[in-house]
């Protein structure tokens, strides 16, 4: 059984959808100051692009728990 | 008739040691940002690179700018 986590940064771009920037292997002390700092220079430096505009406000961030259980392994 | 380069999206590469081999190299492996502006300023760029790898358990080897353009014949 192997568990990966998964941070996942939610933004709204300028059309009102969502884009997200996902990184594998969050730092365990990760704090909501700590990202929402890195979150609000992507949106100050503005330097990502989506197909409904620029980043213009944060979602949410999340990081998920995947849990893979092997059932059948071939030998 | 002139062949023009333009711009298409750039990326960033951050290239992460996920770990050290039986041989003692460093196992490295890169993530790709895509969608970044080729307007962007490699200052920025840096900047927000740094502050997203900060963000994971792995080192940063390197940061690197891909830059895309197309040639067009006009």
């Amino acid at each position: 059984m192997a568990t990966t986590k998964t941070l996942r940064m939610g933004f709204k771009n300028m059309e009102g959808k969502t884009v997200t920037i996902s990184l594998d292997n969050p730092k365990d002390d990760l704090t909501e100051a700590t990202i929402t700092t890195a979150m609000d220079l992507i949106i100050a430096r503005n330097i990502f692009t989506s197909s409904g505009g620029d980043l213009v406000s944060k979602l949410d961030a999340k990081i998920i728990e995947t849990t893979t259980t092997d059932l059948y392994t071939p030998a | 008739m002139a062949v023009n380069k333009v711009p298409n999206n750039s990326i960033i590469r951050l290239e992460l040691r996920t770990g050290t081999s039986g041989s003692g190299n460093p196992i490295l492996r890169d993530k790709s940002l895509n969608s970044v502006k080729s307007t962007a300023s490699d200052q920025d760029i840096y900047d927000v690179a740094t502050s997203l790898a900060n963000l994971q358990n792995y080192p940063l080897n390197s940061i690197s700018r891909v830059d895309n353009a197309q040639l067009v014949n006009v």
